[in-house]
């Protein structure tokens, strides 16, 4: 479904934020990116879904190139940015509707979905409202429903779980399994290790822009021969040091 | 600590305050610290363009009390100088009061800090009054020299002239900031606050342009200033202008008459009820507003949530209205991009009217243009052309993304539609206003047919150009990391080239029509320029829809 085939990213000033990652994400993969804060996680994310140009390497969505075939991939992805900022000026209706109407869903269907997933994450009263009157935890829920509504093949987050009450995370679980049982892809970037180690069947580590692990949780902790993510996480940030 | 230590630390907080608002006004970190060298070059070069204006904008005025004090009016320059630095105030402190004294980005951190409200307020009208202060110097003093040139004045002269520089613009900036602050209040007790804001702003424009012109509504003689049988100055009829300018200046603003008798008669007197009237003025706008200043701050920044939206029928749309009604929705909502984009349509509109209803001898006399009716007449579509034209959404489009750019650049979106939203926005604003402006200015000049169509084709012509050259500008100078709207608004290239660049276009292509540089007709020469501008026009549209949205 995603496939980064020796991709790096260099900003202007000369600075590597990515330096040559090659990873696979399969449908039905949740796959973690995890990493210490300016590892380079949201310049990768940010080349997958298209927000960023870069120069060297390969991005591959369902066998589309994000560079060639841009449409055709983002018809595909659903991204969540880890601060979504939303149109303010429109209500949480207007917002679902614009989306909707990108990309072509039929009335029936984005009814139904936009009140299957405003119903579970309870803010079906407020869609009448200002987005710029939401919290931050009520954009993050109406950026998360409109990622869904489209029902994406490869739904890309940034720190997804920050902003959720309790609840609201554990619905987005519950969700993102549903998804993965039937053939979408997840790929999510996440400081909360926990997590990572519940939901993600497979993981990557990024620090200092170098790719130090991709593969499944079972290998990883076989490989760097320790007895938790966030043993292993350490040990990778520490020994990079 | 006692209270002459507690002010000192309070002057020391508020300057800090002020000192961290105009490092951010000024770019001041763009050039020190800014790796991007493409970003801060076009910082340098848009700084270089606004000095420049600044200077040309004072050699206007200077040369302006030139032409006062050779025609033997210097007694008015005094006058002319403090409504000029006034208005210039007023009409750019009032759209800041939203912004810049209430509900602005870095509230809620400075209302947190210990630091008295008495003095983030006094803070923030001494960022305005600095600013509006070095508007009022760029007008002030090179009048003030031409003056001083002129009439070899005393050493009190220049001690009032120095000192009422500083002292012009509190009135101003007070009374702006009080219709801003009553706007924002008003418009804040409504659900939908910027619609209600942004009508009201209007207005009050359109009070502030129309009220000078009813106060004065007595002719000041300019028209028989000179001689119809042998086109000289008339001597007597030029002297009788004198106090009917002065009169007409004091009943817009009456502080005029203070200042003006001081620096001219030496009046003392006058001039410390000036300046005590404009401090006192100010001090009680401060003191007034420092016991709401809260209550006003939070009506801003609350929003009505009503929470009781149930889910009926939806509809669904293409791409291309769903973007149109995005964009559209953007624009109207915020204050600051109607006042700004869309005065040109308006003022368009009151001209149209204005020359229905009163006829367009009296619209000409009012304008004090009488003796121009012929050239208004060939010109006047390149008048109607250039005045909606300032109407240049398109350009500013894109970088109004700003944070929300990652939405557009992740969606399915292809670029050619993205483009096509934004002209469409902008066309539904220019298109039906040249239509309607160009039927009313046809009618009260009484056009035949040719001179009919020609005045529908031309604002019509330039409306699609404007709008398929605001992409293109748009599209190479864009940026999304702005905090506020102001910056990209007032202060963007794109901006400025997008409202001045079509006027001057347009003007250019109107003396080319009507001065007989070719020997052709004026009518065949707008018909020839409408369809060189339609084929760039297209020329412009294909070529743009193939780039990608900028980076």
């Amino acid at each position: 479904m995603l496939t980064i085939n020796n991709f790096s990213k260099t900003y202007k000033g000369g600075k590597k934020a990515v330096d040559n990652i090659s990873l696979q994400v399969e449908s039905g993969d949740i796959f973690g990116f995890i990493g210490p804060n300016g590892a380079g996680k949201s310049t990768t994310i940010k080349s997958i879904v298209g927000v960023l140009d870069y120069e060297e390497g390969e991005i591959l969505i369902s066998g589309h190139s994000i560079k060639e075939e841009p449409l055709i991939c983002k018809k595909i992805i659903a991204y969540i940015p880890d601060n979504p900022d939303l149109y303010e000026h429109l209500t949480g209706i207007q917002h679902l509707n614009f989306i909707a109407d990108i990309f072509g869903i039929p009335a029936a269907i984005r009814e139904e979905k936009i009140k299957k997933y405003a119903d579970a994450f309870e803010i079906t009263g407020n869609l009448g409202d200002l987005v710029s009157s939401y919290s931050h935890g009520m954009k993050q829920k109406l950026a998360i429903i409109s990622a869904l509504i489209h029902e994406p093949k490869l739904l890309v987050l940034d720190e997804p779980f920050v902003g959720l009450d309790p609840k609201a995370s554990v619905i987005l679980k519950k969700i993102m399994h549903e998804l993965c049982y039937s053939g979408c892809a997840i790929f999510f970037s996440t400081h909360v290790l926990d997590v990572a180690e519940k939901l993600c069947n497979k993981v990557a580590m990024i620090n200092h822009g170098k790719l130090a692990f991709a593969g499944t949780m079972e290998d990883m902790v076989r490989e760097k021969e320790g007895g938790s993510l966030e043993e292993v996480y350490m040990d990778v940030v520490n020994h990079e040091e | 600590m006692n209270n002459i230590d507690i002010k000192a630390e309070q002057k020391n907080l508020g300057w800090l305050l002020v000192k961290n608002r105009l490092i951010a006004q000024l770019g001041i970190n763009v050039f020190r610290y800014e790796k991007d060298t493409h970003k801060r070059n076009i910082k340098i070069v848009l700084t270089a363009v606004i000095i420049i204006c600044l200077i040309i904008f004072a050699g206007y005025c200077g040369t302006m009390a030139y032409g006062y004090a050779y025609l033997g009016l210097t007694e008015l320059i005094p006058g002319i100088a403090m409504v000029i630095s006034s208005i210039v105030t007023l009409f750019f402190t009032m759209f800041k009061a939203n912004g810049e004294l209430f509900g602005f980005k870095d509230y809620d951190m400075v209302m947190s800090l210990p630091i008295p409200v008495r003095t983030i307020i006094n803070s923030r009208f001494l960022n305005m009054y600095l600013w509006n202060t070095f508007a009022t110097l760029l007008v002030m003093l090179p009048m003030g020299i031409v003056y001083a040139s002129f009439t070899k004045p005393s050493l009190g002269f220049y001690i009032m002239w120095i000192l009422g520089i500083f002292l012009t613009c509190l009135i101003p900036t007070t009374v702006a900031a009080i219709f801003g602050a009553v706007i924002t209040a008003i418009s804040s007790k409504f659900r939908y606050a910027g619609t209600v804001s942004t009508i009201l702003s209007i207005a009050f424009v359109i009070v502030i342009m129309v009220f000078p012109m009813i106060a004065t509504s007595t002719d000041t003689g300019l028209g028989k200033m000179f001689d119809s049988e042998t086109g000289n100055i008339d001597a007597t009829a030029f002297s009788a202008m004198a106090p009917v300018i002065s009169d007409s200046l004091n009943r817009i603003y009456p502080p005029v008459k203070l200042f003006t008798k001081a620096v001219v008669n030496g009046n003392i007197g006058s001039f410390l009820s000036f300046a005590g009237i404009s401090i006192g003025w100010y001090a009680a706008f401060v003191l007034l507003l420092s016991l709401k200043y809260r209550q006003i701050n939070t009506a801003i920044t609350s929003h009505i949530s009503r929470a009781d939206y149930k889910l009926g029928t939806l509809h669904k749309g293409s791409m291309l209205s769903a973007l149109y009604r995005k964009t559209i929705m953007r624009i109207l909502k915020s204050t600051i991009c109607v006042t700004n984009l869309l005065i040109g349509c308006v003022l368009a509109v009151l001209l149209s009217v204005a020359m229905v209803i009163f006829g367009p001898e009296k619209v000409m006399r009012g304008l004090e243009m009488s003796d121009y009716m012929q050239i208004v007449k060939g010109a006047a579509c390149y008048v109607v052309a250039a005045m909606v034209c300032m109407t240049n959404t398109a350009a500013v489009s894109l970088a109004l993304e700003g944070k929300n750019i990652w939405l557009i650049k992740s969606l399915p979106i292809s670029p050619k539609i993205l483009y096509d939203s934004y002209l469409l926005t902008n066309l539904t604003f220019t298109v039906p206003t040249s239509i309607v402006c160009s039927i009313l200015f046809s009618i009260s000049l009484k056009m035949g047919f040719i001179g009919t169509a020609l005045m529908i084709l031309t604002p019509l012509t330039f409306s699609l150009f404007t709008a398929a050259a605001g992409i293109v500008i748009g599209n190479r100078m864009a940026y999304y990391d702005w905090q506020e709207e102001t910056q990209l608004i007032k202060q963007s290239m794109m901006s400025l080239i997008g409202i001045l660049g079509g006027m001057v276009l347009i003007t250019i292509c109107g003396v080319i029509a009507n001065t007989g540089i070719f020997p052709i007709q004026t009518n065949m020469i707008t018909f020839i320029l409408d369809i060189l501008f339609l084929a760039l026009t297209a020329v412009i549209y294909i070529n743009e829809s193939k780039r990608p949205i900028k980076e």
